[in-house]
């Protein structure tokens, strides 16, 4: 037994077109994942990543093209959604407009045949869970995108299903409500202990509900992990700069040490971290490095490994300030400094020479 | 420059509007007029023709015959159509366009047409002309429209309802009966009063398909060659046109609140 909630194995969805062989797109390419019982799992990526059809896949909505699916260890390529153990809140919400409130969270228990009296209980339960009491006789027409979307919650949870799918359910929400519903969420996904598969394009938004991400770009995943090790370690140059926000600089390496290896950058040497995959000399790499990892000093004060550049602009951001700086070798890097002890006022201006100094280790050279 | 367009357009909505309905309201004025005679001016009101029509067992039975078929043939095309339309909206097979432009056809097809053809099929199969045979011509007739109604109704709803109630675990059948029909119902119903109305007043179909039980149009018609017969054809078109009307603001109203 695996142990995993859920698990796919090769699962590639491969979606033909009306003109013909040839036509067709790869929506969902070889993914192997396995997912932990009571996991905050998120699937991340850009639209048109393969992140929804993967989730339709495990609701039984889309037909592998090959590999498998296991919930609880079963196979499930031949069982029909309405046989698996799993809900779905879909994005629109999908509430039945002609039932109220409660005859739409009791949906999935009169279905089953659950008595009367106990899914009444239920229902009060369920809507009491996404803290929506007294609202059980409107229409879903009635409620606030907000309210509609607890409703979808509550309609899924009633069920008790072994895993929830949930596709970017706080999109259409405005920014604060989001922010408010993001951590309702996760404090409700510890309440029910349920695994949660959610699917979103917001990035800051994995970062702070997921127990574990998994990026996916073109149907392919690239990377599975914590936030920690998402943000800090990205494995390639597309998680890199899919989360967050990252400079790429052209360069090639120089040797190497216990723990961290030289680099030529733009004709000087600068240290990175040592990464899993092992690095010959000479070879050509990406040094990736995150704007707020890099310091700043006056080029006459600095001196060791570091790369001198001009400074092109500074956005004054209020917490913290952002300088551009042009590299001898053309490329642009970008600093973000909290304004503390003077940097935002005014201790670079767009002219000045300085010099980029960053820790070893929050720099990664990517090979891919 | 822009005034003299609009009271221009204004014009002619308003002969547009007397053309359409002064013959209408002239039905209405002389099926109390108190003469046999349909000229003016006006002889004097009168219930009498509304008293005749309640003996005119000839015609009583042609509306009967009416009713009884626009209610069957109704019910049957509402039936196929949306059947039709569901297949049509929520899937996507192999010869789906010509399936649309196929049941899109009798839209297209003179009614004459229409009735010929069928007639010319019946009696090749030896199938006596009956309300029987006419039925099936309205049911040709309908099936288009019942799919027009209900398909834009379930082109207006998201599929994720139906993927919903199957999440939750009603199968094909139940999703069908628990969610997609019910959303899709006003549309039904309105379909199902377009049918009627059109099937209660076919008469080209129904003129080549009639057996012995004849359909009130085709009697109307029968009964215009007997000019003392025509005030009581009159009353009786009055209470259809006021009663069709009615049905058609029912089913128009039906149609909006969904």
């Amino acid at each position: 037994m695996s142990g995993f909630s859920v698990e796919l194995r090769e699962l590639t969805k491969v979606f033909g077109t009306s003109h013909g062989p040839g036509n067709e797109v790869v929506a969902v390419r070889d993914v192997n994942l396995g997912i932990h019982p009571g996991e905050f799992f998120t699937l991340l990526g850009p639209s048109g990543c393969g992140k929804t059809t993967t989730l339709r896949l495990i609701g039984g909505f889309e037909m592998p093209t090959r590999g498998e699916i296991f919930i609880e260890g079963e196979p499930m390529s031949h069982v029909p959604p309405y046989r698996r153990p799993v809900n779905i809140v879909f994005q629109n919400y999908a509430l039945f407009p002609h039932l109220t409130v409660a005859q739409n969270v009791a949906f999935g228990p009169t279905i089953k045949g659950v008595p009367r009296a106990e899914r009444e209980r239920r229902v009060q339960e369920a809507l009491a869970l996404v803290r929506l009491p007294n609202i059980g006789n409107r229409k879903p027409s009635q409620l606030s995108g907000g309210q509609q979307q607890r409703v979808a919650l509550a309609r899924a949870l009633i069920n008790e299903p072994a895993v929830l799918l949930l596709d970017e359910p706080l999109g259409a929400l405005d920014l604060k409500l989001r922010k408010q519903m993001q951590s309702e969420l996760k404090h409700l996904q510890q309440q029910v202990g349920i695994t949660f598969i959610y699917v979103t394009h917001d990035q800051e938004e994995a970062l702070t509900m997921s127990d574990r991400i998994a990026v996916m770009n073109e149907g392919q995943v690239l990377q599975v992990g914590d936030p920690v090790t998402i943000y800090e370690r990205p494995s390639c140059r597309f998680v890199a700069d899919f989360i967050g926000e990252t400079n790429f600089l052209r360069a090639q390496v120089v040797g190497k040490e216990r723990d961290r290896i030289c680099l030529c950058v733009a004709g000087e040497r600068v240290w990175a971290g040592a990464t899993e995959e092992p690095l010959r000399e000479g070879q050509e790499v990406t040094l990736a490095i995150r704007p707020e990892k890099i310091d700043l000093l006056s080029a006459a004060q600095a001196n060791g490994a570091a790369l001198t550049g001009v400074v092109r602009e500074v956005v004054y951001l209020g917490t913290d300030t952002r300088f551009v700086v042009i590299l001898p070798s053309g490329e642009t890097v970008v600093a973000r400094l909290q304004n503390i002890g003077g940097h935002g006022l005014g201790e670079f201006a767009a002219g000045d020479r300085v010099k980029l100094l960053w820790a070893a280790e929050d720099a990664r050279p990517l090979t891919g | 420059m822009r005034r003299r367009f609009f009271s221009a357009a204004w014009a002619y909505y308003i002969l547009l509007v007397i053309f359409l309905y002064l013959p209408i309201g002239l039905l209405i004025v002389f099926s109390f007029n108190d003469s046999p005679m349909v000229v003016f001016p006006l002889k004097g009101f009168t219930l009498k023709w509304y008293g005749a029509l309640a003996q005119a067992r000839e015609m009583l039975a042609a509306l009967r015959n009416s009713l009884i078929l626009g209610l069957a043939s109704s019910a049957v095309a509402t039936f196929l159509g949306t059947m039709a339309a569901l297949a049509a909206v929520r899937y996507r097979f192999p010869g789906r366009g010509v399936f649309m432009a196929v049941s899109a056809m009798p839209l297209v097809i003179p009614y004459v047409v229409l009735g010929v053809a069928l007639l010319i099929l019946f009696s090749t199969f030896n199938i006596e002309r009956s309300l029987f045979t006419v039925g099936i011509g309205h049911i040709v007739i309908n099936i288009p429209y019942v799919m027009l109604i209900v398909g834009a109704r379930l082109v207006g709803f998201p599929s994720s309802l139906e993927e919903a109630a199957m999440d939750l675990g009603a199968t094909y059948w139940g999703t069908l009966r628990r969610v997609t029909i019910p959303i899709a119902m006003p549309a039904i119903v309105a379909a199902f009063l377009t049918s009627f109305t059109t099937s209660f007043d076919e008469f080209a179909v129904s003129f080549f398909l009639t057996g012995t039980e004849v359909t009130l149009p085709i009697y109307v018609y029968s009964q215009l060659r007997f000019p003392s017969r025509l005030p009581v054809v009159i009353t009786l078109s009055a209470i259809v046109m006021t009663g069709s009307v009615a049905l058609l603001l029912f089913a128009e109203s039906l149609r909006r609140k969904g």
